[in-house]
């Protein structure tokens, strides 16, 4: 049986997917890039391939996407994210659902990346330079507010009012929510602020890049039900998650590894 | 010299020379090209002109240009020698950070930056500094840098089709004339004006056969050693300049003909469009050919534009010499300070038909906003054409290259996956 | 050989053989519409210019004359269709003349004269005015119900104002006809107007390129049948770069030509055929002649460069080539 692998060597972990010529995703494997990249992508992809039981020359083909995607040297070949998040996203998506639009939101950027019709990418836009509309801007967000990341997604959908944060700058949005706070304003209506205003910021992006059809969010983001409904009021759509939506772009180079893209 | 010079020529020079040494290590570079990456470098690295030699009866006299609408051939004919202004250097940006707001495009930072610290020393040889009115940045440089220099602000129209704004163009043009005049004791005769037509004609003819030979399946010279070779115009006396094209014109035709290149014939043909690319900011035409892309043609003013049009007089009387001049000048020119300016668009579209341009890179340097003003216009077309635009905002500061990569990388590739599925169809 | 050089010989032969040809015994009758000038004298000239003829047909105020003024109109018209503007550009003697005090102005280094548009658009009507008169009044002086008294005297009115018909006799022996004529008021005033306009179009043909043929009726006439005339002057929009140069080399001042961004056919009411905008536009395929459909002529940027004495396939010196 032939495997196929991506690697997906982020900022700040190194994802590992392997799929079979049939496009089934056999293991997944997260860890942290370190500053070696080329050597934890050995590693995990050892790793991953021991589960499976076969060697790591085995697997038929082997594509490295992300930021250190031209480190990797067990790759075969690397294809920048947005191919990598387009193929993936094709198929993360829900059954039934043709995606035409994936929203990206991961650490250290954020992406909007436009479909054709037969999958391939019309149009992109990114965001780079600064870390709004981004992951970074989240986590440096709940620690004002002293919450694990994890939680302020469910949190923010539990407001009924949420707080307006006007400022896309993580440096001063960060003084708004401490002069929110001093202000007595409950936490749950600021954290729901805060996704609003990400959502918005990176809505300006999406419609700048075309948006339109079903829309896919993946990257860590997508593990924030908060940002996704902030995402569906701003968008006024069905927002769908993808299935392993940290993985996606690793599972897409590993897609196109198989010409299954 | 004082220690603020000398510490930005030595960082002009590292920047430089790493753009220099990257291009001469370049696989497949005509050889000829190498004239024209040593002149690059005497003016950026080794901070002289090696074409502007002491006469025993003292230098000629020399007149700095920005943009394109002042007439060289005027220049020459006064027995002076032009040189082309426009910064492009982020040392020297920054040193004009602080005479330019914040908004100011790179070009007029740096241009005035340059100015300031007289350095690289070109800027503090002109006798004479000569600025369009184009954009309004263009403009306000003119005032901040007339505190420096002997300032003469060429009044341009911004609307060409009317009649009554073409012949104040002429007039300006006869005024140009005479101050030129008065500046190097020359008066600018019939005879002298047609040679310095037909020396022009000669350099514009070599640029538009290097225009020409890219338009092939697969040219033998990159787009980024095309805009250095037409951009060492701005420094070097046409003369040396149209021998020195002729020859690589010459070897570009050799190598295509013997089927060599430094590209793929697979990659993405790419126009880079928009805002200029000025030496040393090569970080977009490189980019687009370390990611694969197959960079044809664009559509700078110190590019494929620079000196592409060419001068139509037929008469050598002195009145067809200036009508044609001012047609040259003014007409053909299609920087985005004109209003209305149907006229690129119109250029674009054939350009696209014939380097068959499959990806449009349309560069916004940060602050000018006429060029992405018309970026909707150009976008609109592209997309009856179908071709794909990715717009890139930056400026001067290479901080931003990792992102441009990777953003360049997914464009290329995009083109390729197009391409691809296209064929298998 | 560029096109300008075979205009000019074409231009120079049809000078000699239309004012000269009836001495070697060539007649290609009084039908031409181009400015072959009749008072040339029917001995001397090789063809006439059928505005003449018309005249002539028209004053008899018969039945006759009037079917002759048809016929000749039919011939002249079958005239028009194949050869169009060029009529005016590379046959009309007239035109000969003006081009080579044109040629005489550049030799001595003078700039020509464009006139202003605003002038131009003012003096346009004239040249309806001549039309006017070409048809109307000889039918006055066949039914000279008004004024008698003038109409009698009028003769081949138009050809009375033409300055082609003072200044073309000047080359054959009728050197007399250049001149005000006293013989009634009517014929005083004709006359003298016309020596007059003689008078400012040999000095004006000087500064400015064509100055006779913005006023001719003759390149009015022609017009009108532009549309079914063969030979045509087509643009490729896309490909023209607006520099201008076909306006400034154009003698007929024609600005629509390189303005023009939809129709591809570029042949406006003046275009005289010359083919100026075409040797000299340096863009491949912008500007082409036509001849019912078929192209005959077209600009390029290796023409544009070798008329400015640059070989298209020049290349650096030999010895250092095989380097």
């Amino acid at each position: 049986m032939s495997l196929f692998a991506g690697i997906d060597a982020g900022s700040t972990y190194l994802k590992v997917a392997l799929v079979d010529a049939g496009g089934n995703l056999c293991g997944t494997k997260t860890a942290p890039t370190g500053i070696d990249a080329r050597e934890t992508a050995r590693q995990v992809l050892q790793e991953s391939c021991r589960e499976k039981d076969c060697a790591v020359e085995a697997v038929t083909g082997i594509f490295a996407t992300g930021y250190s995607r031209r480190q990797i040297d067990i790759a075969h070949d690397h294809v920048t994210e947005i191919r990598a998040h387009a193929a993936g996203a094709r198929w993360a998506a829900p059954a039934g659902v043709d995606i035409r639009t994936v929203i990206d939101v991961g650490g250290q950027d954020s992406k909007v990346i436009v479909l054709e019709e037969d999958g391939g990418i019309k149009n992109f836009v990114m965001n780079d330079k600064c870390a709004a509309g981004t992951g970074r801007f989240l986590e440096a967000l709940a620690r004002v507010l002293d919450l694990p990341v994890r939680d302020i997604g469910p949190m923010a959908l539990r407001s009924r009012l949420p707080c307006q944060i006007n400022s896309m700058c993580v440096v001063f949005a960060e003084s708004e929510v401490i002069s929110l706070l001093a202000r007595r304003q409950d936490p749950v209506d600021i954290v729901a602020g805060i996704h609003v205003a990400m959502a918005k910021r990176i809505a300006v992006m999406a419609r700048k890049a075309g948006l339109y059809g079903e829309v896919l969010l993946t990257g860590g983001g997508g593990l924030n039900p908060g940002l996704v409904a902030a995402f569906e009021d701003e968008l006024q759509r069905d927002v769908h998650t993808a299935a392993h939506p940290q993985l996606n772009g690793a599972i897409g180079a590993a897609l196109i590894a198989g010409d299954l893209a | 010299m004082s220690k603020r010079k000398q510490r930005f020529l030595r960082a002009l020079g590292r920047s430089s020379e790493a753009v220099l040494r990257g291009m001469e290590a370049a696989a497949e570079r005509p050889a000829r090209l190498g004239y024209f990456i040593d002149l690059m470098r005497s003016v950026y690295v080794e901070d002289c002109l090696p074409q502007l030699p002491e006469e025993p009866a003292g230098r000629p006299g020399v007149v700095g240009l920005y943009c394109v609408m002042a007439p060289e051939e005027l220049v020459y004919a006064a027995g002076a020698l032009p040189l082309r202004l426009c910064g492009g250097s982020y040392e020297a940006s920054c040193a004009g950070d602080e005479l330019a707001p914040r908004d100011a495009c790179p070009v007029v930072k740096a241009s005035l930056g340059s100015t300031v610290l007289g350095a690289p020393s070109l800027y503090a040889l002109c006798d004479m500094v000569v600025v369009p009115t184009t954009c309004d940045a263009k403009r306000k440089m003119a005032e901040e840098l007339s505190r420096h220099q002997n300032v003469r602000v060429l009044e341009v129209p911004h609307v060409k089709e009317s009649e009554g704004a073409r012949r104040q163009w002429l007039e300006q043009l006869y005024g140009f004339k005479s101050d030129l005049e008065r500046l190097t004791g020359n008066r600018i005769g019939r005879r002298g004006l047609a040679q310095a037509i037909a020396l022009l004609g000669r350099a514009r003819h070599q640029a538009r056969r290097l225009y020409e030979l890219r338009q092939g399946d697969l040219p033998a010279v990159r787009g980024s050693e095309a805009a250095l070779a037409l951009h060492a115009f701005a420094y070097d006396r046409a003369e040396s300049w149209c021998e020195a094209m002729t020859l690589l014109n010459d070897e570009i035709a050799q190598r295509q003909a013997d089927g060599r290149s430094a590209f793929d014939r697979r990659a993405p043909r790419i126009m880079l469009a928009g805002a200029p690319p000025v030496f040393p900011n090569w970080k977009l035409p490189l980019l687009i050919e370390e990611m694969g892309g197959m960079l044809v043609t664009d559509e700078s003013c110190i590019g494929d534009r620079y000196l592409y049009d060419p001068v139509g007089a037929v008469e050598n009387t002195m009145e067809d010499m200036m009508v044609a001049l001012a047609s040259r000048y003014l007409m053909p020119c299609t920087c985005p300070s004109f209003a209305p300016n149907e006229d690129r668009l119109f250029r674009l579209r054939q350009a696209v038909a014939d380097f068959r341009i499959e990806g449009v890179l349309y560069h916004v340097l940060k602050g000018c906003v006429i060029y992405d003003f018309e970026l909707l216009r150009v976008e609109a077309l592209m997309a009856e054409l179908g071709v794909p635009v990715l717009r890139i905002e930056t400026d001067y500061n290479p901080e931003d290259i990792e992102q441009l990569r990777t953003r360049v990388e997914a464009f290329v590739e995009m083109i390729r996956e197009k391409k691809r599925k296209g064929v298998g169809r | 050989m560029p096109v300008s050089r075979w205009r000019w010989l074409v231009l120079t032969l049809s000078f000699v053989l239309l004012t000269f040809g009836g001495l070697a015994g060539v007649h290609l009758g009084s039908y031409l519409p181009t400015f072959a000038c009749y008072f040339v004298g029917s001995d001397t000239y090789g063809g006439a210019c059928f505005l003449a003829t018309l005249q002539m047909a028209l004053a008899e105020g018969n039945l006759a004359g009037l079917f002759a003024a048809l016929t000749i109109l039919v011939v002249a018209v079958l005239l028009i269709i194949p050869l169009g503007g060029a009529w005016c550009g590379w046959i009309c003697p007239f035109a000969f003349i003006q081009d080579v005090l044109d040629v005489l102005r550049r030799k001595l280094g003078i700039g020509y004269v464009r006139f202003p548009e605003t002038l131009r658009r003012n003096l346009r009507p004239l040249r309806w005015i001549f039309l006017v008169i070409l048809f109307v009044l000889p039918l006055w002086a066949a039914f000279p119900l008004l004024v008698p008294a003038v109409a009698r005297h009028l003769g081949i009115p138009f050809c009375e104002l033409c300055p082609v018909r003072y200044i073309m006799p000047l080359f054959t022996e009728r050197a007399g006809y250049m001149g005000v004529s006293f013989g009634s008021i009517t014929t005083f005033v004709l006359s003298a107007l016309g020596v007059l306009f003689a008078g400012f179009t040999l000095v004006g043909a000087f500064f400015k390129r064509r100055f006779w043929c913005a006023y001719c009726p003759m390149v009015l006439l022609l017009s009108f049948f532009r549309r079914i005339s063969l030979p045509k002057l087509k643009k490729d929009v896309t490909r023209c770069t607006r520099c201008e140069i076909c306006y400034n080399v154009c003698p007929m001042d024609i600005e629509q030509v390189f303005l023009e961004r939809q129709r591809e056919d570029v042949t406006f009411p003046d275009c005289v055929l010359c083919m100026e905008c075409v040797e000299h536009c340096p863009e491949n395929d912008a500007l082409r002649l036509t001849y019912g459909g078929i192209t005959l002529l077209r600009s390029s940027r290796a023409a544009f460069s070798r008329r400015r004495g640059i070989d298209a396939s020049q290349t650096g010196p030999r010895e250092e080539s095989h380097e």
